[in-house]
């Protein structure tokens, strides 16, 4: 149970176009044990999404770029391995939910075709048995396995969002990635959705990587949560930890812009500022131009990961060379 | 989808109301006096008033157009003037032959098929897969290939073509006759590959962007995730997406292979629909006239109402919504 699935150290993801070379993953270390959940936070463009596809090994093909680390999954690296291998690992070993489910089902192909598909592919079944199969799995995500003959259009967004999750658990992963699965469903079906994630995570004793910009989505499923930014993940630890007293100053702005019902505020405070240029590297902390706690240190002195009572976290603060300002103390 | 079949089937009738007239006006203004053209030069004044007469074109306009819906009675005793009308499929015999123009039309339209048929068969086996190793891969030496054959393929005119095809297979290296007839397979060489060639270059283009476009979709990247392989994931499911577009184009290129017959059988003296318009508009023979582009109108309404139905058939959104249209009203 407690075994170590898949073990990312100091993955490094790059595009790199003719005129410029953008740093999307900038060496970012994770590990999760089988079972085991955790979510990726952080703004748009802080690669989470990357560090998904680096894992599924679907980045674009002519500028998507893996240039350093490693991805071990089951004793695999999976940045080493040919393609015809990996392709054997995607949709069965490793599987990935998508954002939005209204454009990621095929037009043209009943649902019941396409759940059935990546069940042959993988050679877990027949023709015949991969038809049953997919009934089964529909009835599973509870949709009745009649509509099985229908086609994506006939279904509603949280339906097709239930599809995608049925495709994806079909082969019965070892790891399931959800890239922000209910960023485009109105809320109630969010909810019903990431009950379902969480139920059938169960079930199955999946482990699963969730993304999203949301902290209260992450909140719901998530034993463990990363905090991204810029490429890196700023601050790691176990979710109710990070969550009550966060160490890094970007997880407290980020906790200080949702609005909670039992403080009695009139106004959020946002982050200020905006994510840096990818294509262009600073010296010093990549969070510092928005840190509220920044120093003239920070402008020249890149963080390290600390670890910290079982949480790593990357800032100055914590390093001890920089006095830490921020509110809770974590001493 | 009977219904709906059934509702485009109507639909061609005011098309062809529309076409008909069109035409039949531009007959009546264009110059020329068909009476003048079929008596001999000496004839009189009252002789031509008089042929005007036996042939009906001494009525007012609208008069004509409804003979030419309804058919027209000549006032002479040789009945070669009269005819039963459109509706009745019958618009008299060519004032050239004298023969009836529809048994014409229906004699030379089998060669003219013939012709467009290999043209497309051609076309579509050359393009499609062409637009796709384009598409699949952007930017490489076979892409950039297929982009400037087919920049030529579209910058070539059919007549300027077919000449040049002529001048070095039939008059520089004597492979292929210059001379086209539908009863030599060699000789129809020339005048396919004059036809097709516009046509590929079209529709190898519609299909690298049509393609291109499709591999960007978000469920192009699901199939890839299920661990499809990428040979797969293009056949089973962009192609059939990509190709919606292009059954479009297609099907407005088989009119324009009906119609471009006439350049491409005027070079190659072939005898079809094409030969037959341009050697009645050449002698203003009008009811040959009109009879052929009725029937060319006809034909390509009917292609495309084959198009939209086999567009049902690839895409299950298109025939839901076809059936949602009988079904609500």
């Amino acid at each position: 149970m407690d075994e170590l699935l898949l073990s990312i150290r100091e993955l490094t993801t790059q595009y790199i176009t003719e005129d410029s070379v953008v740093h999307a993953v900038n060496g970012i270390s994770l590990e999760l044990k089988t079972g085991g959940s955790v979510g990726l936070v952080g703004e748009s463009g802080a690669g989470k999404t990357t560090t998904a596809y680096s894992i599924m090994g679907l980045l674009p093909k002519l500028t998507g770029k893996i240039t350093g680390g490693s991805i071990i999954f089951q004793g695999k690296d999976l940045t080493k391995i040919p393609e015809d291998e990996m392709r054997k690992i995607r949709g069965n070993q490793i599987s990935m939910i998508f954002q939005d489910p209204m454009t990621s089902l095929n037009p043209i192909l009943t649902v019941g075709d396409q759940i059935a598909e990546v069940l042959e592919i993988h050679g877990t079944a027949t023709k015949e048995e991969a038809i049953a199969k997919a009934g089964d799995m529909l009835e599973m995500v509870g949709i009745p396995r009649e509509r099985m003959h229908e086609y994506p259009h006939q279904f509603s967004g949280g339906m097709k969002q239930r599809v995608i999750i049925a495709i994806a658990l079909a082969c019965n992963p070892k790891l399931l990635i959800a890239d922000e699965p209910t960023t485009a469903l109105d809320v109630t079906i969010q909810a019903q959705v990431l009950r379902m994630i969480k139920e059938l995570k169960a079930k199955l004793n999946t482990s699963l990587i969730l993304i999203s910009h949301n902290l209260g989505v992450v909140a719901q499923v998530c034993e463990n949560v990363a905090i991204m930014y810029a490429g890196r993940i700023v601050e790691y630890g176990p979710l109710r930890q990070v969550f009550e007293a966060p160490m890094h100053p970007y997880t407290e702005g980020l906790l200080n812009s949702i609005p909670r019902i039992e403080l009695d505020k009139t106004r959020l405070s946002p982050i200020r500022g905006m994510m840096p240029d990818p294509s262009v590297v600073p010296p010093g902390c990549i969070f510092r131009p928005r840190c509220p706690y920044a120093e003239q240190e920070c402008a020249v002195r890149a963080p390290r990961i600390t670890e910290k009572s079982g949480r790593n976290v990357m800032c100055l603060m914590h390093e001890g060379i920089i006095a830490n300002k921020m509110r809770v103390d974590h001493a | 989808m009977i219904r709906y079949i059934a509702r485009r089937l109507l639909m061609i009738i005011p098309v062809l109301i529309g076409v008909t007239f069109i035409v039949f006006s531009l007959t009546y203004i264009s110059p020329g006096d068909p009476a003048r053209m079929i008596l001999p030069q000496d004839a009189t004044d009252a002789d031509i008033a008089h042929m005007r007469h036996l042939m009906g074109l001494d009525e007012s306009f609208l008069m004509q157009y409804v003979h030419f819906l309804f058919g027209f009675k000549s006032p002479s005793e040789d009945s070669s003037f009269s005819y039963k009308g459109l509706l009745a499929l019958d618009l008299g015999r060519s004032y050239v032959s004298n023969r009836p123009v529809f048994k014409t039309i229906l004699e030379r339209f089998p060669n003219t098929a013939l012709l467009s048929l290999f043209a497309l068969v051609l076309s579509v086996l050359l393009s499609i897969p062409a637009g796709i190793i384009s598409a699949t891969h952007q930017y490489s030496p076979s892409d950039m290939v297929v982009s400037v054959l087919s920049l030529l393929g579209l910058s070539m005119p059919a007549f300027w073509l077919g000449m040049i095809l002529i001048w070095i297979f039939s008059v520089k290296l004597r492979i292929f006759p210059s001379l086209a007839n539908p009863n030599n397979l060699k000789s129809l060489v020339l005048p396919v590959i004059t036809l097709a060639t516009m046509n590929t270059a079209v529709q190898a283009r519609m299909t690298r962007s049509s393609m291109l476009e499709i591999i960007r979709q978000d469920y192009i990247r699901t199939a890839r995730a299920k661990g499809l392989d990428e040979k797969k994931v293009i056949r089973k499911h962009a192609l059939n997406n990509a190709l919606i577009p292009v059954v479009t184009v297609i099907g407005l290129q088989v009119g324009q292979l009906l119609v471009g017959a006439v350049l491409t059988e005027t070079v190659f003296s072939y005898p079809g629909i094409g030969t037959i318009m341009v050697d009645a508009i050449q002698r203003k023979d009008t009811p040959q006239i009109l009879a052929s582009v009725v029937f060319v109108a006809i034909v390509f309404a009917l292609v495309n109402l084959v198009v939209d139905i086999v567009y049902a058939f690839i895409d299950p959104r298109i025939k839901a919504q076809y059936e949602g249209m009988t079904k609500g009203k």
